[in-house]
């Protein structure tokens, strides 16, 4: 279960300051599906990277069981997300110097985890024909799937997307949904969709509209 | 891509019905018109739908189509009529766009033609600003940019005409132009954001780079495994792996870096050495008039001396014993071994070293050209009546050493020689016989300055009368005073820092540092702009800041490690070819960097040390600030970039290549002319010019009189000229060592020689008579010293001359010219009586008579007595021939019958010769007939001289040769420097202009999406760019300015500490005024002080 308490991010000072995420209490559960929605500067990419831990909130506190992750310095914010969160961006953000294979392997080797079921994920997102191409080889549906696979690799308990489709075209876009349903239904993981297509919320179970920072409905 | 006539043909095709025909239309314009669509309304799915309806529509009424090449303005104009009617319905007022919504937008996918916007983000943003747009301005601007379509087709398809579209248009342009201002930040659109970004960068970086790039530099080597093991086990291997990884892709970029560093390594390194080996040179030569002891005493007993050593430990001691002295033509050199090597004496070598073993010598080249010797090492040579191997020569600033003149007149009354420091070394004999005097030298026992100076831990004054005592203070001659006013002392502080050569050096030497320093730090700019995405990726993936930062850290500190090692190794090589170059080609003193020299090591950084900190500080500071930066650019995201690299950017702008060629000339002048104006308006410019064209007084005079490229001499061959032979006085004696001065090259083989000049000359010939005044002429000059046989002093002489039957005649000297025939030939129009005959001459009946003035000297067919004495190789006369001969013609040499040739093979300080060839002299019997001058207007065939000539050649073309080189070691390595430069500037030039079209990839597709053409573009950049030179002028200069004057004080350093009045050097001068002193053969004692 993840839980904010009055989560709050502020950019800047004075005159100046800028209020990204005002406040936000939500809760989501263990298997959920849920789209976070709403216009860009609303506040929605920020309080994705506050639940991944790659910013730290200005004040308030995000929770994951019982885990507080405004306690945790950079280091243990990133063993957490190595483990336990699993990152899907718009831009597939694949590293242009590796192998699709060696990409997903990233995160596995720095785990350190030995046995990792990278096969079955290459034949799941259907790109097992593709594992020896560098990202520049490779069209923007297979590098993002190979993206989820990276992301899947350690076995998450929580997938994190931001705007997963955005840079796609229709079909691949419809893929990449069914695909994390999937992995949703099937093994009960928790992913959290940023996004602003209605659409694309529509297919979640669950939809968090954010407005300048704050929670409008949950 | 269809052309124009294809659409047509489709066009016409599917008006009749054919359905490929449209259906290709419909592919070729699909992707386009949905685009167009999507700008003009907000929903990608309305976008789609509306497309579709368009080419329904278009299907529908393709009969309406009046002309088949409209075809494509009618598509767009049913399009933009479908999306106005869609927006109508919608009613979404898409004219208001805040600030919020235009951000919005930069997260919406986009579908720009890859043309026009370059990266992803580039697209988003350039679409963004274009969504802003109101519906009409939108459209005129994409079908007009995008779309390619006239103006008139424009005007059809928003059904307006073509004069209200144009305005459109530039309202559209008007307004785009000024929402990208005000995106990017007004007037920042075409700044030279790589430079700009350096300076502020600089600012920022300056107190933290001071003691970071300290930190690193001291640590580097060790730091690199403390760091590594600070990334845990897996993660450290994981992350290095895919640092390689990332690397192995980046070849290029990783041999620019690389051969950055090592160039700035290599550069600092060889400047540093250079320096270094100046300031040896110029220390060498104060050592060698000084020496590098404070203190010498002479014969001091060792009680005394224990006494001194005991109140302050010298830093060093060291005695010569010598021997006794030698006299060699009327000088007295002192000769003995050195107990140890010889290094405060500090003796300067020409070449070779001191004796090692018994039978060997070391000699002044001053004591040698006394003895009229011209060896080389390895010669065997007699010393008092022994033979040595000549083991070395000694440079003539030894001879002029003050130590060795300072007591002259104090020591030219007694047996002690006048030069108490020995020219003369000898191998440590091995049943050493009593020496004469000692000479002990100390170093380190002076002290403070003036007034406050001590001498052995004592103060000058208690000193001076301590050793007044010792050496007698009723002989009060020897006072000691402060050297407030030594001449000498003057002469090196003059010196001080105008050593120009290491000055220009230093100047080019450091803009060349400074551009490599740009150029690591513009190309570790571009990486780690190009790696920023990518450690945001890890991030995400879950790898922390630390272990993001420690792998930067550890990557930086091993190419700051390798560049160095690398850099150092080339700059070493550099070096070692100059100082090669220098010594051999230039003739420079063989002084190097590397230097065991203690007083050198002690006093001077050590330049290796200097380079490593600079170098190591100077790569980490740019790394350092690079690291710096990129954690600056995660908060502020100023540029977007994502995977295109420099590399591909380059290659898709080709134009930009022209701009950095501009580019690269104008900052290569723009340097050089900073250096210019240096060079002509500052003081230290002016002396670098005046050493530039500073011209060595022309090398082609020889033998004193002539000059090689007037008179017409292509090749000139002398042996060393006999010194004048003295007899007569006792004090002078027999000389020590008669040289062999003569070519041995005889008649015929000058002949075959071709067109050669030769001469020599005879002394040691005189006429007799048993009549003073007798039947020589009545004019003829008696030397008084030979008027009587029996005033000459030595025994052996004298009976010798008895013995052969002259002694007791009157003798008159005499020198003979020895010619041949060619130069006889051309003394035919100045005979003035009698004539020259050949056969003659070469019987020995006869001989030429040469006057100046005076014609009554000689009669023709008068008949003459001469005599010739020979002398042994080393020490008195061997044997006197004497001959009768005939005065056959008269010939007057005086300079308007004359050429200057002739002038000077016949001229010479007398007014009267007698001239023989050499078959005549050979007959006559007189001693050293050998041709000792040649000369010729071509080329001598050298193998038809023998090698026992042992003449020492000048050839014009070599002269001309070697000056090209002294000119060409001065303008050609500036050229080569001002080269070496440019390279650098250009290697630096492309590094950042690569980096600022990456940077400014975003501005320059804009400007291309709304229509600005290349050669815009490219003049925009290049005036906007003018920055670029303008800044690296200004820290070009400041750093060229602080640098030197930073080596400047390091290089006065060395000079300074070896100059007397900063060393609070004193010196021990006698006192003329005081009664004469006296010294005793073994018992008297001198002192003296040097600096």
């Amino acid at each position: 279960m993840i839980k904010t308490q009055n989560l709050t991010k502020t950019y800047g000072k004075g005159e100046g300051k800028v209020t990204a995420l005002d406040g936000v209490d939500i809760t989501i559960k263990d298997g959920e599906m849920v789209a976070i929605i709403g216009k860009s500067g609303s506040g929605k990419s920020t309080l994705l990277n506050l639940l991944g831990g790659l910013d730290k909130a200005t004040d308030g506190t995000v929770f994951y069981d019982d885990k507080d992750l405004s306690t945790m310095n950079d280091t243990k914010l990133s063993e957490f997300r190595l483990k336990n969160i699993g990152f899907v961006f718009q831009f597939f953000d694949l590293i242009p110097e590796l192998t699709a294979e060696e990409n997903v392997m990233f995160p596995a080797k720095l785990a350190k985890k030995k046995e990792t079921a990278e096969s079955d994920l290459y034949s799941a997102l259907d790109i097992n024909d593709r594992v020896k191409h560098y990202p520049s080889e490779m069209s923007g549906g297979q590098q993002q799937r190979a993206a989820i696979a990276r992301a899947l690799i350690n076995d998450p308990d929580v997938i994190l997307c931001d705007e997963p489709t955005g840079n796609l075209d229709k079909a691949s876009g419809e893929e990449v949904m069914n695909l994390l349903k999937k992995l949703n239904k099937e093994q009960n993981k928790t992913v959290i969709i940023v996004t602003h297509d209605s659409e694309i919320a529509a297919q979640c179970t669950r939809t968090i509209e954010i407005s300048d920072g704050k929670v409008k409905r949950a | 891509m269809m052309n124009n006539n294809d659409v047509t043909e489709l066009a016409e095709k599917a008006k009749q019905g054919s359905k490929t025909a449209f259906e290709k239309l419909y592919k070729e314009f699909y992707q386009k018109l949905y685009y167009f669509v999507k700008q003009n309304v907000s929903a990608p799915d309305a976008a789609e739908d509306i497309t579709a309806e368009t080419f329904c529509s278009a299907m529908e009424h393709i009969s309406e189509l009046h002309s088949n090449e409209s075809f494509v303005g009618w598509l767009y104009c049913i399009a933009y009529h479908k999306c106005a009617d869609y927006n109508k319905k919608t009613a979404t007022d898409r004219r208001c766009i805040d600030g919020a919504a235009e951000l919005a937008a930069l997260s919406e996918p986009v579908f720009l033609p890859d043309d026009y916007a370059v990266n992803t983000q580039t697209k988003q943003q350039l679409q963004a600003v274009i969504d802003s747009l109101p519906p009409d301005m939108r459209a005129v601007i994409i079908l007009y940019y995008y779309d390619d379509l006239s103006l008139a087709e424009v005007a059809k398809v928003i059904g307006t005409n073509k004069n209200n579209a144009a305005q459109k248009l530039h309202t559209a342009r008007k307004k785009l132009r000024s929402k990208i201002e005000k995106l990017i930040g007004k007037g920042s659109l075409f700044s030279a954001v790589p430079l700009s970004a350096v300076l502020a960068n600089l600012e920022n970086a300056g107190l933290l780079s001071g003691a970071a790039a300290t930190a690193a530099a001291l640590g580097a080597a060790a730091a690199v495994p403390v760091t590594l093991s600070k990334l845990s086990g897996g993660t450290a291997k994981e992350l290095t792996r895919f640092t390689f990884k990332y690397w192995s892709k980046h070849k290029k970029s990783l041999a620019a870096l690389l051969f950055s560093g090592v160039l700035l390594c290599a550069v600092v390194c060889c400047a540093f050495l250079q320096v270094r080996g100046e300031a040896n040179r110029q220390r060498h030569a104060i050592y060698d008039i000084y020496g590098q002891y404070d203190v010498m005493l002479i014969n001091a007993d060792d009680s005394f001396l224990n006494d001194l050593t005991e109140r302050k430990q010298p830093e060093k001691t060291e005695v010569i014993n010598v021997l006794g002295d030698i006299d060699i033509y009327g000088n007295n050199f002192a000769y003995g071994y050195a107990e140890n090597s010889i290094e405060l004496a500090h003796i300067p070598f020409k070449s070779g070293h001191l004796p090692e073993k018994e039978n060997e010598a070391a000699v002044s080249i001053g004591v040698l050209k006394q003895a009229g010797y011209n060896g080389t090492v390895g010669d065997t040579i007699r010393i008092g009546g022994k033979e040595y191997t000549l083991k070395g020569i000694i440079n003539e600033e030894y001879d002029n050493r003050i130590a060795s003149q300072i007591n002259n007149d104090a020591l030219q009354n007694g047996v002690v020689s006048p030069t108490p420091i020995p020219l003369i070394y000898i191998g440590k004999p091995a049943n050493a016989p009593k020496t004469l005097y000692t000479i002990t030298m100390f170093s380190g026992v002076v002290k403070g300055e003036d007034e406050n100076t001590t001498v052995f831990g004592m103060p000058i004054n208690d000193f001076t009368e301590l050793v007044s005592e010792e050496f007698g203070a009723e002989n009060s001659m020897w006072s000691f005073q402060l050297n407030n006013n030594d001449p000498n002392a003057a002469k090196i502080t003059e010196s001080k820092g105008t050593s120009e050569d290491t000055r220009w050096l230093m100047i080019l030497l450091s803009i060349a540092a400074v551009i490599a320093v740009l150029s690591v730090f513009s190309i570790l700019r571009i990486i780690f702009a190009q790696r920023r995405n990518t450690f945001e990726i890890l991030r995400r993936i879950g790898v922390s800041k630390r272990k993001t930062y420690v792998l930067y850290t550890t990557e930086c500190l091993l190419f700051i490690v390798i560049q160095t090692i690398v850099g150092f190794g080339a700059g070493i090589l550099f070096y070692t070819i100059l100082h090669k170059f220098q010594v051999n080609a230039l003739e420079y003193a063989d002084y190097s960097a590397f230097t065991s020299d203690r007083l050198i090591t002690n006093s001077t950084y050590d330049p290796f040390v200097i380079a490593a900190l600079f170098s190591a500080a100077v790569m980490a500071v740019s790394y350092l600030v690079c690291i710096v930066l990129s954690a600056i650019r995660e908060h502020r995201r100023i540029f977007g970039l994502q995977k295109k690299t420099a590399r591909s950017m380059i290659n898709t702008s080709l134009s930009c290549k022209i701009i950095t060629f501009i580019q690269t000339i104008s900052l290569t002048l723009i340097i050089l002319g900073s250096m210019l104006g240096y060079i002509y308006y500052s003081s230290d410019g002016k002396a670098f010019m005046n050493y530039l064209t500073y011209e060595p007084p022309a090398s082609y005079d020889i033998a004193g009189e002539l000059n090689m490229e007037q008179d017409g001499i292509e090749e000139y061959y002398c042996c060393q000229k006999p010194n004048p032979i003295i007899i007569g006085d006792e004090s002078n004696g027999i000389p020590l060592m008669q040289p062999d001065y003569s070519s041995g090259l005889d008649d015929d083989t000058v002949n075959k020689l071709g067109n050669v000049t030769a001469a020599g000359e005879i002394t040691g010939t005189f006429l007799y008579s048993d009549k003073e005044n007798g039947n020589l002429g009545s004019s003829i000059i008696v030397d008084e010293s030979l008027k009587d046989i029996s005033k000459i002093s030595n025994k052996e002489c004298r009976d010798f001359f008895k013995n052969g039957n002259i002694g007791s005649k009157h003798l008159y000297s005499v020198t003979t010219k020895l010619v041949n025939e060619q130069v006889l030939k051309s003394l035919e129009s100045s005979v003035i009586s009698g004539k020259i005959d050949i056969d003659a001459l070469n019987s020995g009946k006869e001989v030429i008579a040469l006057v100046s003035f005076d014609t009554d000297r000689f009669k023709v067919q008068e008949e003459l007595n001469i005599a010739a004495a020979e002398f042994n190789e080393s020490y008195g006369i061997k044997s006197v021939s004497s001959a009768k001969i005939k005065i056959g013609a008269v010939v007057k040499v005086s300079g308007d019958t004359t050429n200057r040739l002739l002038s000077h093979v016949l001229s010479g300080n007398r007014d009267y010769y007698l001239m023989t060839t050499q078959q005549g002299a050979q007959t006559i019997g007189l001693p050293g007939a050998k041709y000792t001058e040649m000369f010729s207007d071509c080329h001598i065939d050298g193998g038809l001289i023998p090698p026992s000539a042992n003449m020492d050649k000048m050839s014009l073309s070599e002269l001309k040769h070697k000056r090209f080189l002294e000119k060409a070691s001065s303008l050609g390595s500036v050229i080569l420097l001002i080269v070496f430069m440019a390279i650098l500037g250009f290697a630096a030039y492309f590094n950042g202009i690569g980096l600022k079209i990456m940077l400014k990839e975003y501005e320059i597709s804009i400007m291309r999406a709304v229509g600005t053409s290349r050669s815009r573009i490219r003049r925009q950049l290049f005036i906007s760019n003018l920055r670029i030179p303008l800044f690296s002028t200004l820290l070009a200069s400041t750093a060229v300015i602080a640098l030197q004057k930073h080596l400047h004080t390091m290089y006065d350093k060395v000079v300074s500490i070896a100059a007397p009045n900063e060393a609070g050097v004193i010196e021990f001068t006698e006192d003329i005024n005081q009664k004469q002193h006296t010294l005793s053969t073994s018992q008297s004692r001198c002192l003296w002080f040097l600096p």
